[in-house]
């Protein structure tokens, strides 16, 4: 892992990485505490691992929390150049939206080949986070991110045992996304917009009941799965706070 | 409004009162003075103003917010007697249970208690609000039987700035819900048996854009005071913008 950049603000060190072909950033406390949890952080669809939103509830989480955030770019998005298979699967996607046609089964083809490509990038950037001293392999790890952010996030929890709390958000839901959520354990919480033309209820509500936790909250709120309100980024600070412990 | 007892314990003072036929307990910290926001508690189907489930969450809105609670009798439970309407219904609603119709019997009940209990829960308020202790917005708490006589109370009922209700979610209320626009906090159980995330189609039908849902498995509920303590943030936000 080499670190390309660092720039603080606000108590908040942001120091920017690439690990072989993945780009990612780290934030973390000024004066954080050894060993504080760490939260990886999946961007939505389309964006990139410094999307606004991202990059403010990551600040929460260090300044509230004094947790330490990583988020790193999904194939083909930010930093990352896309492969010829993603330029077909992006211009079918504009071309079916233009279209008024439903884009459900290209996003879901499309979600299920980047996250089974982000899963072993995941894993490998939580084995190099782990190398650094400051975090260490007994920090606790949590995972959190919307759309393409839960796809990832369902498969990689699924199959990472180092994961011990997530925090999932609106997605199209493909069997996969199902299969995976059965084999969670862990506690999660799973943020459903209730109005959201590209993101039915029913399926929402149908991978929440899939999901094995027994310590599960959905959490229910009004618009579209871009408009979440300000005060669930402040439960999803209290939810990781309860599940994976205070820093330091 | 006449107070017919009083005791205090764990910082909080719970004074029972009557108002007509109506029997209520007022919750409100020892030694406070000064006039705070008000919550009015609606408490289950079977159960009353005492019930554990309210004393608890009325002792922690009064310790950690400085709120005065009440809550009251629903017709024909905890201290008041029940009329030949209620006997009736009861009789209905163990009959109801043998034949396997007992949530549409659950369902009339509760509209007959709540009919009731509108005009009882604006009389009450109305008597509270002379009191010294109280002054400020009004919020209303209450899930399955509560959540029926709520939603018929905050439908007509202007004083109230922001409500909790859960568990429930009855079609015979979608016309009040409808009506309602102030912000609302929904508990519901991802694993009810007969109605998963019971209450969804009661949150959909609230007219009000600040309104979450919150569905938890019934187990994830017992001995966690997570979601008390977001119903608390819930008030104390709502409660500061209405200017208290």
């Amino acid at each position: 892992m080499d670190f390309t950049a660092e720039t603080s603000s606000n108590g908040v060190v942001e120091r920017t990485f690439s690990l072989n072909d993945v780009t990612g950033v780290l934030w973390s406390p000024a004066a954080g505490a050894d060993g504080a949890p760490l939260v990886l952080a999946g961007h939505t669809g389309g964006l990139h691992k410094k999307a606004p939103g991202l990059v403010a509830s990551a600040h929460h989480m260090v300044t509230t929390n004094g947790f330490r955030v990583a988020a790193i770019d999904a194939p083909g998005h930010g930093d990352r150049p896309r492969n010829a298979k993603d330029e077909q699967w992006v211009a079918s996607l504009l071309q079916a939206r233009a279209a008024g046609e439903s884009i459900d089964p290209i996003v879901a083809e499309y979600n299920s080949s980047l996250a089974e490509r982000a899963v072993p990038e995941w894993q490998a950037t939580l084995d190099a986070l782990q190398a650094l001293p400051e975090i260490g392999t007994e920090a606790p790890v949590g995972y959190g991110g919307t759309t393409l952010g839960t796809a990832i996030g369902l498969l990689l929890t699924a199959t990472e045992p180092r994961i011990t709390a997530a925090s999932f958000g609106g997605v199209l839901v493909f069997d996969e996304l199902i299969e995976a959520a059965r084999k969670i354990t862990v506690p999660v919480e799973f943020l459903l917009p209730w109005d959201d033309e590209e993101i039915a209820r029913a399926p929402g509500l149908a991978l929440f009941d899939a999901c094995a936790s027994k310590e599960k909250t959905l959490r229910v709120y009004p618009g579209r799965h871009n408009h979440v309100p300000r005060y669930e980024a402040e439960n999803q600070g209290r939810f990781f706070l309860r599940a994976l412990g205070q820093a330091g | 409004m006449q107070f017919t007892s009083e005791t205090s314990s764990d910082g909080v003072v719970e004074r029972g009162f009557t108002t007509g036929e109506v029997t209520g307990l007022l919750w409100s910290p020892v030694g406070h003075s000064d006039p705070a926001p008000l919550v009015l508690m609606g408490h289950g189907g079977g159960q009353h103003k005492r019930a554990p489930g309210i004393l608890s969450r009325a002792y922690h809105f009064v310790t950690t917010c400085g709120f005065a609670v009440a809550a009251i009798d629903a017709p024909g439970h905890g201290d008041r007697q029940r009329t030949p309407e209620d006997e009736q219904q009861i009789a209905g609603l163990r009959q109801a249970q043998a034949s396997g119709d007992f949530l549409d019997a659950v369902v009339r009940y509760n509209a007959s208690l709540s009919a009731r209990a509108v005009p009882e829960w604006q009389a009450t308020l109305d008597a509270l609000e002379k009191l010294p202790d109280v002054e400020g917005p009004v919020g209303y708490w209450g899930v399955a039987l509560g959540t029926a006589i709520g939603v018929a109370l905050t439908a007509v009922e202007p004083r109230i700035v922001a409500a909790v209700f859960g568990l429930i979610g009855p079609e015979s209320l979608t016309d009040a819900a409808a009506r309602i626009t102030i912000p609302i906090q929904f508990l519901a159980q991802s694993d009810a048996p007969d109605d998963p995330h019971s209450g969804t189609g009661l949150y959909d039908a609230f007219a009000s854009t600040d309104k979450s849902l919150i569905s938890n498995p019934a187990a994830h509920y017992r001995g966690r005071p997570f979601e008390l303590e977001s119903s608390t943030r819930f008030f104390l936000e709502h409660f500061s913008t209405a200017g208290a």
